[in-house]
């Protein structure tokens, strides 16, 4: 016989052979020396590959490893050079009840070795009882309950202040809306560097002496709701709150002074206002531009010659009087030499504005505005001032400000301020050298809220008209008020 | 439709072992990366850092020696080591039974062989 094969012997070794064949090739091995070396060879490389393959399984798992075929028993007892017992060690046999091990497959060990993917052999295959355990763990811990969710509490905490910063707010813009603005609010509408209400009650007293005294007096008065309910038709001469119709000026003292003095209702105090005030000869003015007239612009145009200079604003004069509405603060009743300071100088401030605004008809005004004036469409105003830019916050302080008063249902002022700007086609560099000092170009708009709760809204047309709408409401209900300026 | 195979087992193997090869290929030209899950080595039984430093190179070392063989020795061997008998190589493969011990014992000689080169050029290195 000629030498077995390589190929024979791993069969051999491996069990494949037929018992007929496995017999003859014993015996051959058992006489031929080249062939039991080579079967021991065989037999090396066989354990050695099979040690080589056991690394890439991982130790914890049985490894799985095929089922060994019972050596023959003549190879056992013909040769010594056939051990094929000794595979053992070699090729482990499977554990007891152990299965295939499900988790290392030809394709798992084949990606293995992949060019490239030559990563870890845990590449873990899903098979379909992988699945149903999970799925089963899944369900099972579903009946056990929802696991608890560990609750962030700087979260909550968080989630917290921000509803009861919104509650607050709300709050407050709702006690605002519900109370009137105190008057001192409205100093800020004047004079924008004046807000701290607390200050404001000496600081009339020391500006307008008598009004102060009627200040004590109407500290005690209910807030203007009896002017809401006037028709709007019947709001020609548009019947001001008390707080709002009383100047500090000079017409301001005599009006909160004939007020006291007569006992006259906050209903009835605008038309005891209006008698003190010089009276001006009603002419009649055509509307400059009859789209913006409001129904009651004929109206207000009498009005406002009526009420033309020298009288100063009376929300104007409302700024002097507004800490005499607010409630009397401890610092009041005995205000420092630092307090009064700062009220004297906020009240040289206010007498600047109101001695530097004057009151003008509109087509006045639209003649200062080269001959258009904005207004809020369908809403009455209520008289028109003309006055330096320099004191009006925001706008060019080279050029003056027309300023038109509204009063809304409550009687809070609503002040829409205007400039023409030149445009860069009538001078370039006057126009550059505007909207640099306003610092805003044609398009934009600027919403700034003052700690008072004064809502101004800045824009600059593209007409160049440079506008404000300031009052004292949120900022939202301003800008449903800035669509409709016209 | 053809008949189901007789012996599905090989069957499913040899589709399987064609998936996988068009996988790499396809893995080859995209580049693409698998995602490997970490392996499954138990936390109570965790080997020492020295016992896993050594068994990661021997793997690398087997791996590198498996990936020098032709693709049928390598399919082979690894049927083998699967529990696969000859007649289920041969179907898996496509090849006679008569060669798959000849492939056998050829991939297992060269298995040992890379592997011994690669340790000796590993003892040469340090």
């Amino acid at each position: 016989m000629s030498h077995v094969d390589d190929g024979q012997l791993n069969a051999l070794l491996d069990g494949e052979l037929a018992p007929a064949d496995a017999q003859a090739i014993e015996a051959h091995v058992a006489s031929c020396a080249v062939c039991a070396r080579r079967l021991e060879e065989a037999r090396q490389f066989l354990a050695e590959s099979s040690s080589l393959l056991d690394v890439l399984v991982p130790p914890e798992l049985p490894v799985a490893r095929p089922e060994v075929p019972a050596p023959a028993a003549g190879l056992v007892g013909a040769t010594p050079v056939a051990p094929a017992l000794d595979l053992a060690p070699a090729v482990p046999a499977p554990a007891a009840g152990g299965e295939r091990r499900p988790t290392r497959t030809a394709k798992e060990v084949a990606l293995d070795i992949d060019g490239s993917t030559q990563k870890s052999p845990a590449i873990r295959p899903i098979f379909p009882r992988e699945v149903e355990r999970r799925a089963a763990a899944a369900a099972e811990e579903s009946t056990k309950g929802a696991p608890k969710r560990r609750v962030d509490w700087t979260q909550l905490a968080w989630a917290a202040t921000v509803v009861l910063a919104m509650g607050v707010t709300w709050m407050v813009s709702e006690i605002r809306h519900a109370g009137g603005a105190p008057s001192a609010e409205r100093v800020a509408v004047n004079d924008g560097a004046s807000t701290a209400t607390a200050a404001r009650e000496p600081a009339a007293a020391v500006a307008t002496g008598p009004a102060a005294g009627a200040g004590a007096h109407r500290r005690a008065a209910p807030p203007p709701r009896a002017v809401a309910t006037k028709p709007p038709n019947a709001r020609g001469n548009k019947p001001l709150p008390a707080e709002d119709a009383t100047p500090i000026g000079r017409t301001g003292a005599l009006a909160s002074r004939a007020r006291d003095q007569a006992g006259l209702d906050r209903a009835s105090a605008p038309a005891a206002m209006g008698a003190m005030q010089a009276p001006a000869p009603p002419a009649p003015v055509a509307p400059t531009t009859p789209r913006q007239q409001p129904p009651t612009a004929a109206a207000n145009q009498e009005r406002g010659e009526r009420l033309a200079p020298p009288t100063a604003s009376p929300l104007a004069g409302a700024a002097g009087v507004g800490g005499a509405g607010a409630p009397a603060a401890p610092a009041a009743r005995a205000p420092s030499a630092d307090l009064l300071g700062r009220a004297v100088r906020r009240d040289t401030a206010r007498e600047e504005v109101l001695t530097s605004f004057r009151r003008i008809t509109l087509d006045q005004a639209a003649r200062r505005l080269s001959g258009a004036i904005r207004l809020i469409d369908g809403r009455p105003w209520d008289h028109v001032e003309v006055g330096p830019g320099r004191l009006v916050p925001g706008s060019d302080r080279l050029h003056d400000v027309v300023r038109v008063f509204y009063f809304d249902d409550r009687g809070r002022p609503l002040i829409l301020d205007q400039q023409r700007i030149p445009a860069p086609a009538d001078t370039a560099g006057e126009a550059r050298a505007a909207i640099g000092t306003l610092g805003m170009a044609p398009g934009d708009t600027l919403v700034t809220t003052a700690p008072s709760g004064l809502t101004r809204i800045r824009w600059l047309d593209r007409k160049y008209f440079w506008l404000s709408l300031s009052g004292n409401m949120p900022a939202d209900s301003l800008r449903m008020l800035v669509v409709r300026v016209r | 439709m053809e008949a189901p195979p007789q012996n599905p087992k090989p069957w499913l193997f040899a589709v399987a072992l064609n998936l996988v090869r068009d996988d790499g290929r396809r893995a080859v030209r995209q580049e693409r990366k698998l995602a490997l899950l970490k392996g499954e080595q138990g936390e109570a039984s965790a080997p020492a850092a020295d016992d896993e430093v050594e068994r990661g190179e021997r793997i690398e070392a087997v791996r590198a020696a498996l990936a020098q063989l032709s693709e049928n020795d390598r399919e082979a061997l690894l049927l083998k080591a699967e529990g696969f008998n000859y007649d289920e190589i041969a179907s898996a493969l496509g090849l006679a039974k008569g060669a798959i011990g000849t492939t056998l014992a050829r991939a297992r000689r060269r298995l040992v062989e890379a592997y011994r080169a690669k340790g000796r050029m590993r003892d040469v290195a340090r």
